[in-house]
């Protein structure tokens, strides 16, 4: 049977500036609706993603969550990820209403902007947040193209070293000093593998730490699903740990959320 | 599957490597840097990619000759090309070199003679201007481009979209004086993805190179678009970059097969030609 792939990061929606925002690369071909995803997803052969939309982050935060789940109804394939606020302002559903929310959504996890939506990527600050996510499984996605820094992630990260992080380092140039060290420090941080492209990278990093740490992501639209894909398919390692990679470490990430 | 639409993708997807889709890369380093890990920075591990995507030839300019210009005394071959004709002494099918042009420690007639004394080794120059801070068009290189020209040799650039020291602007100043050698855009002018095709237009001595352009959906299918597909070389920066990453975006963009493998080898195998050396190994690898 071929590798199966399921993508830890997909995106879609329409920004304000279809040029892209200052000083960030443009998105060429955006994708606007749940259906263009679709359509490339089927034409690439990606079989599940999880998504989000790019209005959480530079649009109405609030809004966006509800379209996305709106978006996500009845599709079988997609998972998607709410923006998460500070609690104090009670503008999304308060931490003890959060899980059946998310249940009723096709939710599996949060992601962090903290640099559009205006808040300090601190453990005070987000404190019953991570309390929730430790004690139920849900993973929290956090990219550098969204204004958060790895010395955040690491501040975060040492307040609730069980969390589960989907870490998404968006710098294509070969960072494993950088990401190697949060792999070794913290057993549920998992590494997006949109921009890891190093030569040799996958094996590298599994003979070191296994492949129970990599998850398969494009980074759609912005980039192909195929170019990940037959990276993965390809590298120089056992079958089962590219099954792993592609979308046995990322099925298990979400099938052990409890909402 | 990739790209249903794509016969070498459902090949290259089930088989790995073509015997019939061999791949040039023009844009190829070596050895260790000091901002990067590179698991495959040795030409003996680079060779294991290549021979996995089957990837015939290399063509390269080393971290060392890049980056370290204390150990270049005057007369003599600096540390780092020694190390990189070392590499193709060693492995003298799969790669090639271009001789650094470092832009502060210009050193022509050492250069320039070395180059003389060693045709079998180098395909020509390479220029790094954003990171000398010295432009493409700097009255200082003149006697390479003039050495490159007269022989028709191949000049690969690194180029960015917005920059003052290899973007379009600088790149035409010297595509204007410079007819016969082969100019290389590194990244295709990265981020400024209608000049380089409307250069290509005018200028039949211009290739855009595709490292770094890959990782962005769109980039290489605009390019196609724009100027079609027979100035276009492939490239990965490796040992930065998978080469399979590369070939997938390939496969990925939107273009013709046709496309691919003009992109892939056929455009390079051309242009290599021009070396005595290239005919035999292409006959004996292709």
């Amino acid at each position: 049977m071929d590798l199966q792939f399921f993508d830890c990061n997909v995106s879609y929606g329409t920004p304000v500036r279809p040029g892209g925002e200052e000083g960030k690369p443009r998105v060429l071909r955006p994708a606007p609706t749940v259906e263009a995803v679709q359509e490339e997803m089927a034409r690439a052969g990606v079989a599940k993603a999880v998504v989000w939309r790019v209005e959480q982050m530079t649009g109405s935060t609030l809004t966006a969550n509800e379209m996305l789940a709106d978006d996500l109804r009845g599709c079988d394939q997609l998972f998607g990820t709410w923006a998460l606020l500070p609690s104090h302002t009670h503008e999304i559903p308060d931490p003890e209403d959060m899980p059946a929310a998310m249940k009723a959504s096709r939710i599996i996890g949060w992601r962090l902007f903290p640099e559009r939506c205006r808040f300090l990527m601190k453990g005070f600050a987000l404190r019953d947040w991570l309390e929730l996510a430790v004690a139920r499984s849900i993973p929290l996605f956090v990219s550098t193209a969204h204004g958060a820094s790895l010395e955040q992630v690491a501040d975060l990260l040492a307040q609730a070293p069980e969390l589960t992080v989907i870490l998404t380092y968006a710098n294509e140039w070969p960072s494993d000093r950088l990401l190697r060290p949060f792999v070794k420090e913290f057993p549920n941080v998992c590494l997006d593998m949109t921009f890891m492209l190093t030569d040799g990278g996958i094996e590298s990093f599994v003979g070191e730490y296994g492949a129970g740490r990599l998850l398969y992501g494009s980074g759609f639209p912005a980039c192909y699903f195929g170019a990940n894909m037959l990276m993965i398919k390809h590298a120089d390692i056992a079958e089962v740990d590219k099954v792993a990679i592609a979308t046995g470490n990322l099925t298990r990430i979400v099938d052990g959320v409890r909402l | 599957m990739i790209n249903p639409d794509s016969e070498l993708a459902q090949r290259f997807w089930r088989e790995g490597r073509l015997a019939d889709c061999p791949i040039l890369d023009f844009h190829a380093h070596m050895h260790d840097w000091s901002g990067l890990f590179l698991p495959h920075q040795m030409p003996e591990d680079m060779l294991r990619t290549m021979d996995a995507c089957n990837v015939a030839m290399a063509l390269f300019c080393g971290h060392v000759s890049l980056s370290v210009p204390a150990i270049n005394p005057a007369g003599r071959p600096a540390a780092g090309e020694t190390k990189d004709m070392e590499a193709v002494r060693r492995f003298p099918d799969r790669f090639r070199a271009y001789h650094v042009v470092m832009s502060n420690y210009l050193d022509p007639e050492a250069d320039l003679t070395r180059m003389a004394e060693n045709p079998e080794l180098f395909v020509g120059f390479k220029f790094h201007p954003d990171t000398y801070g010295v432009p493409l068009s700097d009255p200082r290189h003149e006697p390479y481009w003039r050495y490159a020209d007269e022989r028709g040799l191949l000049v690969l650039s690194h180029t960015w979209g917005r920059s003052d020291q290899d973007g379009p602007e600088e790149v035409e100043k010297v595509l204007r004086e410079y007819h016969h050698l082969v100019l290389i855009a590194g990244h295709s002018f990265h981020d400024d993805w209608e000049r380089g095709p409307e250069l290509v237009h005018r200028y039949s001595n211009l290739y855009l190179e595709l490292t770094a352009v890959l990782d962005n959906r769109g980039a290489l299918d605009l390019l196609v678009e724009k100027c079609g597909s027979q100035q276009i070389l492939f490239g990965t920066d490796l040992p930065w970059f998978s080469t399979w990453h590369g070939i997938g975006a390939v496969l990925s963009a939107e273009m013709t097969d046709e496309d691919r493998r003009n992109v892939f080898y056929r455009n390079g195998e051309k242009l290599l030609r021009r070396f005595p050396w290239f005919g035999g190994i292409w006959s004996r690898g292709a």
